[in-house]
């Protein structure tokens, strides 16, 4: 029997997905209830981020391809990323919504470490997924949430057992070549007690860039588990993108997070961690370069909650042609979090007259015994500096490059994860040199 | 290699509408040293910057020339490239840039593309000439300028001018802010790198500096314009009786 396919945003299309992907009903269910919230909610509104160019109506919401799972048949970029990765590397990589290409080491699959798509993890480990999905981030938060819940496809989920600790840090790649997509892959980590893993995730478009993205990306760090992100977001110029990452950090756990935005057309970044046990700590490193007419929104929130909490956050910023950013940052102690230590910084470079920075930093605090402090600077390009490299030869471009690759340097450095800086300084780059 | 000529011809240059240089010949060859003096406002370091470029002297008549090539109309960058050098009195500091990687920017952005220096290559010159400067060899990996001594500052822009090697260098008062040790070892440095192949312009209030590196010419400048030259004997006599003297004769018509 022939089902005719719509491409429309609607409850049948739910179901119709979830039919083809066999998933289980409690899952239909929860996709209903997100689209019934997308259905009912408006469009967010934010100060200095206007979305209300978007039209929901053009979205396709679902395109997966076939592909052989060798690898051999993805796109060069791709093919690159599988290349670069050796037999006992872990490797997911989502092209458009489906996943095109999985690799799992067995001595990792047999610690009962789980790495695979959200849909698959669905059908194979539902207890698991059940119990932790839309946890850390509701499913019916705000229209483009509750969007990506009732459409959410690929993404990863990552188990890592009790006290098993995963040397390689697991990669996830999404991809997408095809105009009006939309992209939903949802990231559901959950390190359980004393467990250590580190995940780099990366978003890449093709030729057609003309997605819009929405995700959640939730991590569960339960007590003493170590959990170490980089995240590259590369999309293509005219993608428009939707980040929501949040975090609860259990007692003694550490979560440390690299991020990178730089592409898209517009992205809004929205990131939190809640230090929600006694002794947790969360680290935040993000770098962020927009050019053209880019509009890049990047916000970080450290929630503290439990005693004895830390947290550090750096961000550092380049802005060029008319590119506009806005760096949100909140430190947020409440009642009780005694002896909490939290500190955040950012500087933006600003090479153009054009380019725009807002940059709100902030601190709550509700508790008195704490050590916090915030510091925002916003600079140019200093006439002198720029005559000082041009005089040993260096052209304008040579020497805007080197002072932007010092005004990184830095934070560069202290990524702790080689392949997310790698990628990181490609893309800087890339940027500098166009 | 043929010696060639840096050729300064009736220079006239303003900052912000005020004219600091008003009329200046020179003409220098590769070789020679010339030493440049005079007070405090005579127009040393305009001369300085504007021959190196800096957007903000504006030329108003004249020219300059390397080998008959008006070097005026070209970008900082360009009359580098060219041969020209120019040792800051205040460098800059760039964070996040180690002294390493800048030269070896810079010194590529020198040879021109395909014609880069390898990395073992490089960092055997710059070995040479970190010895030739008495410099630990820790000091290529600090960020550039950063935190530097006012010293440290100074044998690093003649590090930069001993891995450049110019045709024409012009220090402006490297010998400002310099100890007597320091001093020495950033003259012996210039002595060791300039041979026949560079001119070097030496730009001073004091004649401390010019007892190492023994100038060929000794150029007075006041107001604007070279007002006495003559050979290593006018620095000493500038020591002994400083620049009123001159400004005398000059105001008494008998220049």
């Amino acid at each position: 029997m022939s089902v005719e396919m719509s491409t429309a945003l609607t409850e049948k299309r739910i179901n119709e997905l979830a039919h083809e992907k066999a998933e289980p009903d409690w899952l239909l269910d929860w996709r209903l209830k997100a689209f019934r919230a997308f259905e009912a909610a408006k469009l967010p509104k934010w100060d200095r981020t206007n979305i209300d160019f978007i039209r929901f109506e053009t979205i396709e919401p679902f395109r997966a391809p076939a592909f052989s799972g060798d690898g051999k048949d993805l796109p060069a970029d791709l093919q690159k990323v599988v290349q670069s990765v050796d037999e006992d590397g872990a490797l997911l990589i989502q092209l458009d919504s489906g996943i095109a290409f999985r690799q799992l080491p067995k001595e990792l699959a047999e610690q009962g470490v789980i790495f695979t798509s959200l849909e698959e993890a669905a059908r194979e480990h539902p207890e698991l997924v059940r119990e932790h999905l839309g946890q850390v981030i509701l499913p019916d938060e705000d229209k483009l949430l509750a969007l990506h819940a009732a459409f959410a496809a690929g993404g990863a989920f990552v188990y890592v057992p009790k006290n098993v600790k995963v040397k390689q840090p697991l990669q996830f790649y999404v991809y997408s070549e095809t105009d009006g997509l939309g992209l939903f892959p949802h990231i559901l980590i959950v390190a359980d007690e004393g467990s250590e893993v580190a995940f780099v995730d990366s978003y890449r478009s093709g030729e057609a860039d003309n997605h819009i993205v929405s995700q959640a990306f939730e991590i569960v760090a339960k007590d003493n588990a170590r959990v170490t992100l980089g995240t590259v977001q590369g999309w293509g110029e005219r993608t428009v993108a939707f980040h929501t990452r949040r975090a609860r950090i259990g007692r003694d756990a550490s979560v440390k997070l690299t991020l990178g935005e730089l592409g898209s057309q517009l992205t809004r970044s929205s990131n939190r961690m809640f230090l929600d046990g006694d002794g947790s700590e969360a680290r935040a490193l993000m770098v962020f370069f927009g050019d053209q007419e880019q509009h890049l929104d990047v916000g970080l929130v450290m929630t503290h909650v439990g005693e004895h909490t830390t947290s550090d956050m750096l961000t550092k910023g380049v802005l060029k042609d008319k590119a506009r950013g806005v760096y949100r940052a909140l430190t947020d102690i409440e009642d009780k979090a005694r002896n909490t230590t939290a500190f955040q910084r950012e500087n933006t470079l600003v090479l153009s007259p054009e380019a725009r920075i807002d940059a709100i930093p902030g601190l709550e605090i509700e508790e008195t015994e704490v050590q916090a402090g915030h510091a925002a600077t916003v600079g140019q390009i200093d006439e002198d500096e720029l005559f000082y490299l041009m005089s040993r030869g260096l052209t304008e471009q040579a020497a805007t490059k080197l002072v932007v690759d010092g005004f990184f340097d830095p934070i560069l450095q202290r990524i702790p994860l080689e392949s997310a800086r790698v990628e990181l300084q490609a893309l800087i780059d890339r940027k500098m040199l166009r | 290699m043929a010696q060639s000529k840096l050729e300064i011809k009736n220079l006239h240059v303003s900052i912000e509408g005020k004219e600091i240089v008003k009329g200046l010949d020179l003409e220098v060859k590769t070789g020679e040293v010339h030493a440049i003096m005079g007070p405090n406002g005579s127009g040393k370091s305009t001369l300085a910057y504007t021959l190196m470029g800096h957007p903000r002297y504006e030329v108003e008549e004249g020219f300059v020339e390397i080998d008959g090539v008006d070097i005026l109309e070209m970008a900082p960058d360009e009359r580098a490239r060219a041969g020209l050098f120019l040792a800051f009195q205040y460098p800059m500091e760039v964070s996040g840039v180690t002294v390493a990687n800048f030269l070896r920017t810079a010194v590529n952005a020198h040879r021109g593309e395909g014609n880069e220096l390898s990395v073992t290559e490089f960092a055997k010159m710059l070995r040479e000439k970190m010895e030739l400067l008495e410099m630990d060899p820790s000091f290529a990996n600090r960020y550039l300028n950063e935190g530097f001594s006012g010293g440290e500052k100074k044998r690093n822009e003649i590090l930069q001018m001993a891995m450049l090697q110019p045709k024409f260098a012009i220090m402006d008062e490297t010998d400002s802010g310099l100890d007597i040790d320091a001093l020495q070892i950033v003259s012996n440095g210039v002595n060791a790198i300039k041979g026949p192949n560079m001119g070097v312009i030496v730009i001073t209030h004091y004649s401390r500096i010019l007892r190492y590196l023994q100038p060929d010419y000794v150029h007075v400048l006041m107001d604007g314009k070279i007002v006495r030259s003559g050979g290593k004997e006018l620095a000493e006599t500038l020591e002994e009786k400083g620049y009123d003297w001159i400004r005398e004769e000059i105001e008494s018509g008998r220049a």
